[in-house]
């Protein structure tokens, strides 16, 4: 609103001093006018028109008949007041017709007209909705508008304009654009496996694998390295045999239990396998003169080559059995039973325990050179070399003929066995009494 | 000098139309604005031959209006005369009075700015209401319906020689001159010796 009110002012300051020279006149003239007015009833607008309006305005109060003759007077200034600035814009802009924006200039430059801003933007409105309807209601108006299109078009055009700018500068501030959120999109990320199942999974397959080559295939791979340096050790052994037989296979039965622990860490049947070891010792001992030396040369000799079947047919140090094995030719029998009696728990440990405790006490001194044959596989080379040189065919078959007496019964039977001798009873009973408490 | 006594001569009849028949003039003059100008104006509007005729006794001869401007002069008038009238009632509400009178809107004038009309418009109503005075002998002739016709021949009797007068000051610059500067001075004495005494 600043800009147009300095715009408009600005061209009118030359002729303040005339226009107010011109306004002072006029007003001089209606003062002397008004003076010279003898006829109050000569009156050029009517008096019932200015009465409409006034009532439409004033409501139901009442008012004196002075009241119409007075605004009639008062309009009647103010439509010549009005007229007459508008003419002097007119003039002011070297024009004979006066136009719509030459009142709209006189208004804007009297401060007291501030209330007719309304009627102009009223106006305005009208003729920019109906400018085709005059059109086509007055031909009279077009032809007169096209006998001066130059004066009208463009000042009506500028007139708009510059009324548009303060209507412009009014809706801005009430313009409030809201601002548009961006969308965000919330990405779902996938949480990937847990790592933890995955090893665990990987930790089952090794155990399953281990589980696996400790059952079946880890000990034939096993055993053969594990013999060799026992082989080499025991060679000086085999001196120490010679000339003390008892500490010897003390020794080597340990080292033999040992290595069975080591081979099958996860098996509970060889720890009872270790108090066994001194009681046949202790029967050993008694045992030891110069004829049973040779008698167990002999029977070394024979059990070399029931051990070498035993080593290459099955991977326990069970002697009967293997023997049995041997003699009837069920080798796969032999094999089955063994892992029978492997996967039995308490059962298979007793039967176990009973089958090696009876073959101790039937051949204390087979037992003792069995367990030095398996501790040493070079040793077994050289018996068997010795065996081939020295072969006597009535001392195989005798020894044949015991072992068939002893593992033709069944394990009840070879217990029945046991049952007469009460005294290696007793002990057999202490003995699988004490193994129970350890296991 | 024929020529403009013709013109007199058509202003003449149009005035004695008017105050021959003020009703049906006041209608016949609206319809025929409206017809002629065909302009819509409101059935609470003034009519437009009246206000331009206004316009024109201001303007030298020969400027034109345009038809936009007539419009746009009528609409600033009607609201002229509302917004008087909203101001005036206020000031007498104000007053706690029912009655709207002129000194209220010579008030309401002044309080919204026009200070210029406020002189002109208070002798104006000073000398309307002497002159009413001097109609007080008729107001028993007022009763009866036949005598405001009667009074309304003198009137028209009057304006006839006043009517007269102009064309001769027209003739002459010294003859208007010399006529009108003794009236109004006589007039005056005459008027205000009554006031003081």
């Amino acid at each position: 609103m600043d800009r147009p009110i300095n715009i408009r002012t600005s061209p009118r300051t030359p002729l303040s001093l005339s226009e107010q020279q011109t306004i002072k006149e006029f007003w001089r003239k209606k003062q002397e006018e008004i003076e010279a007015i003898e006829d109050f009833g000569e009156h050029t607008i009517p008096v019932t028109c200015l009465k409409k309006v006034i009532c439409a305005k004033k409501g139901k109060m009442m008012m004196t008949s002075d009241t119409p003759t007075f605004m009639t007077k008062a309009c009647k200034i103010f439509v010549q007041e009005l007229s007459l600035s508008a003419w002097m814009c007119a003039n002011s802009h070297n024009r004979s017709i006066v136009l719509d924006s030459d009142i709209a200039e006189s208004i804007a430059s009297i401060e007291s007209y501030g209330f007719l801003n309304d009627v102009l933007c009223a106006h305005l409105e009208k003729y920019k909705s109906d400018t085709h309807l005059q059109s086509i209601k007055n031909p009279h108006h077009n032809r007169a508008i096209n006998q001066s299109p130059t004066y009208l078009q463009p000042l009506s055009h500028q007139y708009q304009m510059t009324q548009f700018i303060p209507q412009s500068t009014r809706y801005c501030p009430f313009i409030h654009i809201p601002p548009t959120l961006p969308q965000t999109n919330d990405i779902h990320m996938h949480l990937p496996l847990p790592l933890p199942p995955i090893t665990y999974m990987t930790k089952d397959l090794v155990f399953f694998e281990k589980g696996i080559s400790n059952n079946d295939d880890a000990i034939d791979l096993v055993t053969p390295p594990q013999l060799l340096p026992e082989a080499l050790s025991n060679i000086p052994n085999k001196c120490y045999m010679c000339n003390i037989a008892s500490t010897d296979t003390y020794c080597v039965g340990s080292a033999k239990t040992c290595n069975f622990i080591a081979e099958d860490g996860d098996m509970v049947f060889h720890f009872p396998y270790v108090p066994s070891k001194p009681f046949q010792l202790s029967t050993s001992l008694p045992m030891t003169n110069g004829g049973c030396s040779i008698y167990t040369d002999i029977t070394e000799l024979n059990h070399i080559k029931l051990k070498v079947t035993h080593i290459e047919k099955s991977t326990y140090g069970i002697n009967p059995e293997a023997t049995f094995n041997v003699i009837d030719g069920q080798q796969h029998a032999g094999d089955e039973t063994t892992a029978a009696n492997h996967m039995h728990t308490e059962h298979g440990e007793l039967d176990a325990e009973f089958v090696t405790t009876t073959n101790a006490n039937a051949d204390d001194n087979n037992i003792n050179w069995d367990e030095v044959d398996m501790a040493s596989d070079s040793m077994l080379m050289e018996f068997w070399r010795d065996v081939m040189m020295k072969e006597d065919p009535t001392s195989l078959p005798d020894t044949i003929s015991t072992n068939d007496t002893i593992l033709d019964p069944s394990d009840m039977l070879e217990l029945e066995g046991c049952c007469d001798d009460s005294y290696l009873l007793d002990d057999v009973m202490s003995n699988t009494s004490n193994d129970v408490r350890h296991g | 000098m024929g020529r403009k006594a013709k013109r007199c001569a058509g202003k003449k009849d149009d005035g004695r139309e008017e105050k021959v028949a003020a009703a049906p003039a006041a209608e016949g003059a609206s319809s025929s604005s409206s017809d002629g100008e065909g302009a819509g104006t409101a059935a609470t509007g003034l009519p437009m031959a009246n206000l331009v005729r206004l316009m024109r006794q201001v303007i030298p001869k020969g400027v034109k209006i345009s038809s936009r401007a007539k419009d746009l002069t009528h609409d600033c008038a009607v609201e002229f005369v509302g917004f008087l009238a909203g101001e005036a009632s206020e000031l007498a509400r104000a007053q706690h009075r029912r009655t709207i009178s002129p000194e209220d809107f010579t008030r309401s004038l002044q309080a919204l700015g026009f200070d210029d009309y406020v002189r002109p418009m208070s002798t104006y109503i000073s000398r309307y209401r002497e002159q009413a005075t001097s109609p007080a002998g008729y107001s028993g002739g007022f009763a009866r319906r036949p005598p405001p016709r009667a009074t309304a021949a003198p009137c028209v009797s009057d304006e006839e020689t006043r009517s007269r007068v102009p064309p001769h000051g027209e003739h002459g610059d010294g003859w208007r001159t010399s006529v009108n500067t003794p009236a109004p001075g006589g007039h005056g004495y005459d008027y205000t010796s009554p006031d003081n005494m």
